[in-house]
């Protein structure tokens, strides 16, 4: 923001469906763009050449993935009213993509996407045949006493290398087994300091050299960004509106 | 299906989102059993596909009636058609993912020739008999239309019906007939039969054709006295009043033209020799200023573009571009939208539009001189002076412009090498043009393109009767022009000439060539527009296996009194007139446009008169 001028931001938090889940996250950075206009919210541009409206994303979604913790900041040129604004943008949008809540703050912030630090996830494995779900849980339990899990990785240059996960994987829990279904919840380090994708946590769960999981295919959901606050995750809206510039609505 | 579709195969295909219709503003109907089941099918990809405006319009026209739904389906990629067929899945919509098999009808647009084999890939990934003859009361029917539609022939085998011209008001009419014949499902044949007398239908398989032994045309017949000898192409008379959506779908992939689209008028006045559209598309109906801006506003509210296109042939000639577009500019000069006039003239007027319109950002100015030598231009008709053309670039250059792209054609009739050189040379002018600018004013990153098409003699223009160069003859001169190129500034490209021989066999073909056509897809011929997936190779196999000499459709003269393959079709526009324009061609005659004087095309006799303007 330029020369201290308050700045107001509206933080918005919206899901991803099942119909848009194939969207790129350029895509939906499109998308909401032009949602932004059909609303006709008044959206501060940048200056220059080429104009283009302050929106910001927190953290990308894998294309394929569906959620209900998406959030995006977006720089107004007006004051404008939370519930009002979701309100106008729920009436726009496409289906599979639905504002959830909005606060508006005209407090400095740091930017959303730095904040984020874990994500939840819910994944279901639907395993080939219902023998593969037997004995899930102690193979989660031996998967997380490992005292390292190597992923290995591709760099930009075309090099491979690897890299420890297992300090980015908070938890991994099993949540039922229905049929050849096998559903878990997962916390992950999530955002620009630290991230580990869900679906190359899950492939070094499944893929035990001897007993592999063999499936059709995986659905994964985040249910949650989290941002820290005083050592506990809470959600980026709650950091937001404990500023007081909600207060001056 | 709908599952292993959506869980396993969409995974893992590339760009997934071009499968599924739920973007912004696309259609979502209840089905029951009185719903008419339409899928509009643009034989290339979703990114292409989706650019086309036709489309577009069609698609809502047919929404908004009650009991038809109307779907997409587009050319699969090659990743998705393996994994398609792997699985056993026929082709589908893109609105409800049901196979398209089940439909009332399939709806081709034909855009250009070298997607025929799309046509038939697309029949046969839906499971449906790519031969009309082989299709039974359990498959739609194959409809097409289009550009490509002013000349059916080679598709007489695999398509039913056939609609000439604007398709607003026959569509409708020909599902009202469907709508009463659904009712009892007769034959086939019978619907055809109720259906043929529609102005602007054509149905290929009602037709017969008597080749000589020399393999032209003798006589092509109706069947039977109850069709029509000769077909009248359709349009639409008063533009303001007819159908124009007021949503547009939105998609959520980028595609080729992501913007919105609003026609400001359809035909053209200008009568370059070698453009079909300029003649097929007479006459000129403009939209009012008032209809365009309100169609504007609305569709930019509905769909949150940042981005519109005014879209026509020749947009210099609509009479009230400058007030049309300062009233845009107007409209949206708070809102960051963004004008875009595709297809200007080459005049300091379009250079002053284009300033206008792209106040910040110079991004590239593209004009089309079409030929390199005066003499030449005035063969093919063009009225552009080569004064004007480097007074236009002069100001462009002064303007801050740096990027220019100039483009020609090479193989017209009555060419010789100097109008290649021609070509280079009005590069170099164009060059200096540059230099003369103030070395402190200019744009320092000057690029100057010269791209070359080949010509392909296409049906109702006066050069119908003319043959194609050959490849080598193209070949040649795209050597040579290269040759004459020596200055860096001055970029040379050019198109692919067999492609270009292609398109000449089947713009020109008859429906002998559909037997090409089958065989060529046998041997696996798709995406034949596409470098990566063209094989030549396999089409002149097939041509071979089949017996039929491409040569005979490119490269032959053909006579005044020969029948063409395409006569049967009325569009308005005299066959004398074409021939009167071809000597005045070979004349290095020019023709006034229409706006100057009216040379009477015949158009002043349609549908009983009409008058184009107050000169007709
Ligand atoms: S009738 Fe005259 S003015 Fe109309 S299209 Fe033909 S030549 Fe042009």
């Amino acid at each position: 923001m330029e020369d201290g001028l308050a700045m107001i931001i509206a933080r918005i938090k919206f899901s991803k469906g099942e119909e848009v889940k194939y969207i790129s996250h350029l895509d939906l950075q499109r998308a909401f763009q032009r949602a932004l206009r059909r609303a006709e919210i008044d959206i501060a541009y940048s200056k220059g050449f080429n104009p283009h409206p302050k929106v910001s994303f927190a953290t990308a979604l894998s294309v394929g993935m569906t959620s209900d913790g998406e959030y995006v900041d977006v720089e107004l040129n007006n004051w404008q009213n939370g519930k009002e604004l979701t309100k106008k943008l729920n009436g726009v949008l496409a289906k599979g993509i639905k504002i959830l809540d909005c606060v508006v703050s005209d407090e400095r912030q740091p930017s959303l996407m730095s904040t984020i630090k874990m994500g939840l996830y819910q994944i279901s494995i639907h395993t080939k045949d219902k023998k593969y779900t037997l004995g899930i849980n102690s193979r989660i339990k031996e998967f997380l006493s490992q005292d390292k899990i190597i992923e290995e990785r591709i760099n930009k240059r075309g090099k491979k290398t690897k890299r420890d996960i297992k300090p980015l994987i908070k938890s991994i829990i099993l949540l039922n087994i229905e049929d050849n279904i096998i559903s878990l919840e997962m916390q992950l380090a999530t955002g620009s300091q630290n991230n580990v994708k869900p679906e190359i946590v899950i492939k070094k769960l499944v893929n035990n050299e001897e007993t592999p999981i063999i499936y059709d295919f995986l659905k994964i959901h985040r249910v949650e960004l989290f941002t820290e606050m005083n050592g506990k995750y809470i959600s980026p809206i709650d950091l937001f509106s404990e500023k007081p510039g909600r207060e001056n609505m | 299906m709908k599952s292993t579709l959506e869980n396993i195969i969409l995974p893992k295909v590339k760009n997934p989102i071009q499968y599924i219709g739920n973007e912004l503003n696309s259609v979502h109907k209840n089905v029951n059993k009185n719903t008419i089941r339409y899928a509009f099918a643009f034989p290339d990809i979703y990114e292409i596909g989706m650019s086309h405006l036709g489309m577009r319009i069609l698609y809502h026209l047919l929404n908004e009636q009650e009991n038809i739904y109307c779907e997409r389906v587009f050319s699969p990629m090659v990743d998705m058609e393996k994994k398609l067929r792997e699985n056993s899945i026929p082709l589908f919509a893109l609105e409800t993912m049901d196979p398209i098999k089940n439909f009332d009808f399939i709806g081709f647009t034909l855009q250009y020739e070298m997607s025929y084999t799309n046509i038939l890939n697309i029949l046969d990934l839906a499971n449906i008999p790519l031969l009309s003859k082989d299709r039974t009361l359990e498959h739609p029917f194959v409809m097409a239309g289009g550009p490509c539609g002013y000349n059916p022939e080679p598709l007489a085998d695999f398509v039913d019906i056939v609609v000439l011209g604007e398709g607003e008001e026959v569509l409708l009419e020909i599902l009202e007939v469907y709508r009463q014949w659904k009712k009892q499902k007769t034959s086939r044949k019978d619907f055809l039969h109720s259906i043929s007398n529609i102005e602007g239908v054509y149905i290929p398989a009602f037709y017969d054709v008597e080749y000589d032994e020399e393999g032209k045309i003798m006589g092509f017949f109706p069947i039977s006295n109850d069709y029509p000898p000769k077909i009248n192409k359709r349009i639409i008379r008063d533009l303001d009043k007819s159908f124009y959506p007021e949503k547009m779908i939105v998609p959520y992939t980028s595609i080729v033209h992501d913007r919105i689209m609003v026609e400001i008028f359809r035909g053209c006045t200008r009568g370059c020799r070698f453009c079909q559209a300029g003649i097929v598309y007479r006459p000129v109906r403009e939209k009012s200023p008032d209809t365009i801006r309100e169609i504007a506003n609305k569709l930019i509210q509905s769909s949150g573009y940042e981005e519109l296109s005014l879209a026509s042939l020749s947009t210099s000639d609509y009479t009230h571009l400058i007030p049309l577009v300062e009233k845009l500019m107007e409209d949206y000069k708070d809102r960051n939208i963004g004008l875009s006039l595709p297809s200007l003239r080459i005049d300091q007027f379009s250079v002053k539009l284009a300033e206008q319109i792209q106040k910040v950002r110079k991004s590239g100015l593209t004009f089309a001189p079409e030929a390199g030598t005066q003499r030449l231009r005035d063969v093919i008709n063009k009225g552009v002076m080569e004064e004007d053309i480097l007074r236009t670039v002069g100001q462009a250059f002064e303007s801050g412009w740096g990027t220019i792209k100039l483009y020609f054609m090479i193989g017209l009739p009555t060419e010789t090498i100097e109008d290649i050189e021609g070509i280079g040379n009005l590069g170099e002018k164009v060059l200096k043009e540059y230099l003369k600018v103030d070395m402190e004013k200019r744009n320092k990153n000057i690029k100057i393109t010269l791209s070359t098409s080949s010509f392909v003699p296409k049906p109702f223009t006066p050069f119908q009767w003319e043959p194609q160069n050959t490849m080598e003859e193209l070949r040649e001169k795209q050597i040579h022009l290269k040759r004459t190129i020596r200055d860096r500034k001055i970029n040379y490209n050019w198109h692919d000439n067999k492609t270009s021989f292609l398109e000449a066999v089947f713009s020109r073909g008859d429906r002998r060539l559909g037997k090409v056509l089958l065989k060529a897809w046998e041997k696996g011929c798709k995406f034949d527009g596409w470098n990566e997936h063209f094989n030549f190779n396999k089409w002149l196999e097939a041509f071979q296996e089949v017996q039929v000499d491409p040569a005979f459709y490119a490269y032959r003269q053909r006579k005044y009194d020969e029948i063409l393959p395409w006569d049967f079709i009325d569009i308005g526009v005299t066959k004398e007139f074409l021939i009167r324009e071809h000597k005045n061609a070979l004349k290095g005659r020019v023709t006034p446009y229409c706006r100057e004087a009216c040379v009477y095309c015949g158009i002043q006799d349609l549908d009983g008169g009409w008058s184009c303007y107050d000169n007709s």
